[in-house]
């Protein structure tokens, strides 16, 4: 999984999503956010529904989509943490400078 | 102004959307949707807050739009596809070997034509020079001030500039000079050319064998020469030890030294040069006509070295201002050395096959939607087994790339086999073509050309016939296929455009046509035909002082004479044959009196004639007389002028016994005129020098000389005589060019004649596409149409009812193409005014008898289908399906 996807899918464990909150949330662009979406969804990494239309039609604009992790994009996620965290542990044994280590991604779910 | 963010946002997601695949658009483009609005909300509740005036960011947002579409469309297509693709348009390619050849032979023609016009542009106007660093040579010219004449630079000027001039990395030069070649069959006089030592280098010529001059060599004139290979492998036979292999050179033994690669092209000025012999600095004064190139230091243009060039023109006078004898230095890229008219011709043939592509391109798109209504069963039952429009219009854009790729790789065969025998074809005038040259990167424009036109023009039908109507084809399985009346209207409109192109190129052919025959039949104010001109060139050394010279040509006179009798009715002995002589730039002014503006600094044509010049060229003496045998050694310098020079001199034309003064670069010198000419225009009938010539007397310091004879009865029955009366003078004398002075005449207007012929054979290719255009429409339809006719001829309607109805489908469709193409060709009519001579852009004649030639022919080709039709059985139509 490549680190833009790794970083939406992360995002979006936080809770369900919309598009451009994920955006905004990952600070990457539509060109990236969008096709890692849909390489997710084909994988059944997330899930994704159109919201309650009555809420848009009382905004008076069309409805949103919006994105929810799926167990198995739960699965998905949590192996690549630990597989970073493994990563990290073995620059650590290979005295790599920390200042020059990636380090762990935050984990904590961002607000939608 | 608030909406407008995102009313924009929405219409680019509108635009986008295509090229997201069919089955994903619809959410794709409810989910963009979808978040613009909710931002654009969001941001407006926000602004309103603030009082803003628009919320920004929904257009930026909007854009990532297209990279994901892009991914989504990328996804779809695969290599795999791509594969699929290919192999499916080559199948059903060949299920139609016709169609497939007439499509591919009409794009290869169109393409074709287009590359190698392209490809003389090319080696004409845009990459002129095969040398390293090319776009940083210039020639170098020495331009008379306050004119647009410039002239070749002399010695002191080109040693000058070497020594001043800061705008140039180097600067080399080379002259010409004409060497009698003895010693290796009879005795031949070649153009070699004298060339300044590091020239070779300069162009990047390294020898095939051997090295080029030596700096000891260059300074000491040493007798040395490079050849050509071409030189090499056809007078010496390509012997091995050709390197130290002596020639005689005008009698010297010279020693070859190299012989420059075979790739080396022979390019202006080098067209003829076969042998090069050292320059050295100080004979670059006596040389003949030397060219100076230089080439510009990195980032140094062209305009700035002539603007240094004026900064030292300047420096060089007393007052900073030039006189009739500064010369000012030039600097002129190749490009601009192409004439301004020859550069019209060539954008106006390009102009012409560009016509012939895009009349060929919309015979193609008709056969290609033809071929589509003919296959919208397959396609809808391609359709409902589940292939989307994208992969159907994938698959017939495939198919016409495939036919373009193919028509683009047989039109640059094509271009290669035109620009041959372009070259092969080419005036003698028109040294500049054989530098054309298709090189590999016109494989690259013809591939361009191609697959532009595939795309554009496969588009249109690729996208009809992508688009079927499945449950109408799929519910009558008879059905073979009806077009749609877009379709037909479609069809209609590219034979439209066909006749309107071709009516534009035929209007450029014929008024083209009609100037070169004004040309050809103008009155040039001397007789040219039936006079034969022999070229010699006395050997300096054997002939090195006036006297010899004079005496040979004595005896030449006498001798011919004697020979021919009363065969032959006039003779005489000229420097050069017409056209060729010189140009002359002089402040002139009366015997005491002030400078002729209106002669001043303006070319005056000006050759060099014994007695009997005037009556064998039949030039109308106005006033005076011929010259007479001792003229030549006359002090006071006997001129005769043209009329036109005496009326601007003078204000008459009676002027014989008047003196004037003339002053270049030295003293004034004074001459007389003894005779007045009736203009003759012995440049051509194209006017370069505006009727101003002196005629001054055969120069005998200058060892060229022409004979002229005029014979009524076949001239050039006179050639062995004139030879054999030459070498009774002298064996060693070498024998030049020999014509006919009406050849060399006519020779003028290769130009005009080459241009015409080229535009008038892609008024003919047009022509005739577009009538196979109009003639595959009508047949087509009248195919159509089969069951209605029949069923009016069984109704009553006669035979003779049916051909005015089917062939008034084609003329209505004729008479808009006419009248747009001469609307068209009116407009466009003033961009080839230049190339014109006495005929104007709107020509009424020209422009009726093209319109009733395009509708003699159309009304031919559409009879044929009309006359077929009426003459269908009844009972077969009705049951034709």
């Amino acid at each position: 999984m490549g680190p833009a996807t790794l970083e939406v899918l992360q995002a979006i464990a936080g809770g369900r999503l919309y598009g451009f909150d994920i955006m905004d949330a990952t600070e990457l662009p539509g060109g990236t956010v969008y096709p890692a979406l849909a390489a997710l969804e084909r994988d059944a990494l997330v899930d994704s529904d159109w919201e309650d239309p009555e809420v848009a039609r009382g905004e008076k604009r069309p409805p949103r989509r919006y994105y929810v992790i799926t167990a198995r994009g739960q699965g998905a996620l949590r192996s690549e943490i630990e597989r970073l965290h493994r990563l990290a542990g073995l620059a650590d044994d290979s005295g790599i400078d920390g200042a020059n280590t990636t380090s762990t991604p935050e984990m904590s779910p961002r607000k939608a | 102004m608030r909406r407008l963010q995102l009313l924009s946002a929405l219409a680019l997601i509108n635009g986008v959307r295509w090229i997201v695949p069919r089955r994903l658009r619809a959410r794709w483009i409810a989910e963009w949707r979808g978040e613009l609005w909710y931002l654009w909300k969001a941001r407006s509740s926000q602004t309103a807050a603030t009082n803003d005036h628009a919320p920004s960011g929904v257009f930026s947002r909007s854009l990532s739009s297209i990279p994901h579409a892009t991914a989504l469309a990328r996804q779809e297509w695969t290599p795999d596809m791509l594969v699929q693709d290919i192999w499916y348009a080559v199948r059903r390619l060949s299920g139609n070997p016709g169609f497939v050849l007439i499509a591919v032979l009409t794009i290869a023609i169109g393409v074709g034509a287009n590359t190698a016009i392209f490809s003389v542009i090319n080696s004409t106007l845009i990459n002129p020079l095969p040398y390293p660093d090319a776009n940083r040579i210039v020639y170098l010219w020495s331009l008379i001030p306050a004119s647009d004449f410039m002239v070749t630079p002399g010695g002191e000027d080109v040693r000058a500039w070497r020594e001043q001039m800061t705008s140039f990395e180097e600067m080399e030069v080379w002259a010409t000079k004409h060497v009698t070649l003895t010693g290796e069959g009879e005795p031949v006089d070649l153009a070699a050319a004298l060339a300044s030592q590091r020239l070779f280098a300069f162009l990047g010529l390294q020898p095939s064998h051997g090295r080029g001059f030596s700096v000891e060599e260059a300074r000491d004139d040493a007798r040395v020469v490079v050849i050509s290979d071409g030189f090499w492998r056809r007078r010496l036979g390509g012997i091995a030890d050709v390197l130290g292999y002596q020639l005689l050179l005008s009698g010297e033994p010279h020693e070859i030294i190299g012989v420059l690669p075979r790739s080396y092209v022979a390019h202006a000025p080098f067209f003829d040069t076969e042998i090069f012999l050292p320059l050295t600095d100080d004979k670059i004064d006596e040389a003949e006509s030397p060219v100076a190139v230089g080439r510009l230091k990195r980032g140094i243009t062209a305009q700035a070295a002539n603007a240094e060039f004026e900064a030292l023109a300047a420096g060089s006078t007393a007052d900073g201002e030039p006189d009739a004898a500064t010369r000012v230095g030039h600097a002129m890229r190749p490009q601009e050395m192409v004439g301004d008219n020859f550069r019209t011709s060539l954008f106006t043939l390009q102009a012409a096959v560009g016509f012939v592509l895009l009349i060929a391109c919309a015979n193609v798109a008709n056969l290609l939607l033809a071929r589509g209504t003919a296959q919208q069963r397959e396609m809808a039952v391609r359709a409902a087994m589940g292939a989307g429009r994208g992969r159907l219009l994938r698959q017939l854009l495939a198919e016409n790339l495939l036919l373009a790729i193919a028509g683009g790789l047989l039109g640059y065969g094509l271009a290669r086999l035109g620009v041959t025998v372009l070259i092969a074809l080419r005036p003698e005038s028109m040294q500049n073509l054989e530098t054309i040259r298709v090189d590999p990167s016109m494989l690259w424009f013809a591939l361009g050309v191609s697959v532009l036109t595939g795309i554009v023009f496969g588009l249109l039908p690729a996208m009809q016939g992508s688009r079927p109507d499945v449950l109408d084809q799929l519910k009558d399985a008879t059905r073979s296929g009806t077009p749609s009346s877009r379709r037909v209207s479609v069809r209609n409109m590219f034979v439209v455009a066909e006749v309107a192109l071709s009516i534009v190129l035929l209007v450029g052919a014929g008024l083209l046509l009609s100037s070169l025959g004004r040309l050809l039949t103008s009155d040039i104010g001397f007789d040219p035909h039936n006079v034969l001109a022999m070229s010699l060139d006395l050997p300096k050394d054997r002939y090195p002082e006036a006297a010899g010279r004079m005496e040979f040509r004595r005896q030449l006179e006498e001798g011919v004479a004697l020979a021919a009798g009363d065969r032959i009715e006039s003779m005489a002995v000229a420097s050069y044959p017409p056209p060729r002589g010189g140009v002359w730039f002089s402040t002139f002014a009366p015997e005491g009196g002030d400078p002729t503006p209106s002669l001043e600094k303006v070319p005056i044509f000006t050759t060099w004639g014994s007695p009997g010049y005037i009556e064998t060229l039949r030039i109308s003496l106005v006033h005076g007389r011929d010259f007479v045998p001792g003229d030549e050694e006359d002090e006071s310098n006997p001129v005769i002028v043209s009329a036109e020079w005496a009326r601007r001199m003078w204000g008459d034309e009676r002027v014989a016994g008047r003196r004037f003064s003339a002053q270049g670069r030295g003293a004034p010198t004074l001459f007389s005129v003894v005779g007045v000419i009736d203009d003759p225009r012995l440049t051509g009938p194209v006017e370069r020098y505006n009727d101003l010539l002196v005629l001054q007397p055969q120069d005998t310091a200058d060892a060229a000389l022409s004979i002229l004879v005029r014979a009524e009865e076949n001239p050039l029955a006179f050639v062995e005589t004139l030879k054999q009366q030459v070498w009774a003078i002298d064996p060693d004398v070498p024998i030049g060019d020999v014509a006919l002075v009406e050849d060399l005449m006519a020779g003028t207007l290769a130009p005009q004649r080459f241009n015409a012929i080229l535009v008038t054979l892609a008024a003919g290719v047009a022509l005739s596409l577009a009538l196979i255009g109009l003639y595959g429409v009508l047949s087509y339809s009248v195919g159509q149409r089969t069951r209605e006719i029949g069923i009016r001829m069984a109704l009553g309607a006669e035979r003779s009812h049916i051909v005015p109805m089917v062939a008034w489908q084609g003329m209505r469709l004729v008479l808009i193409g006419v009248f747009v193409g001469i609307v068209s060709a009116l407009a466009l009519g003033r961009l080839i005014e230049s190339l014109l001579y006495e005929v104007g852009a709107f020509d009424s004649l020209t422009y009726a008898s093209v319109v009733a030639v395009f509708a003699f022919v159309s009304t031919l080709a559409c009879l044929v289908p009309a006359t077929r039709a009426a003459r269908s059985d009844p009972m077969l139509a009705l049951q034709s399906e």
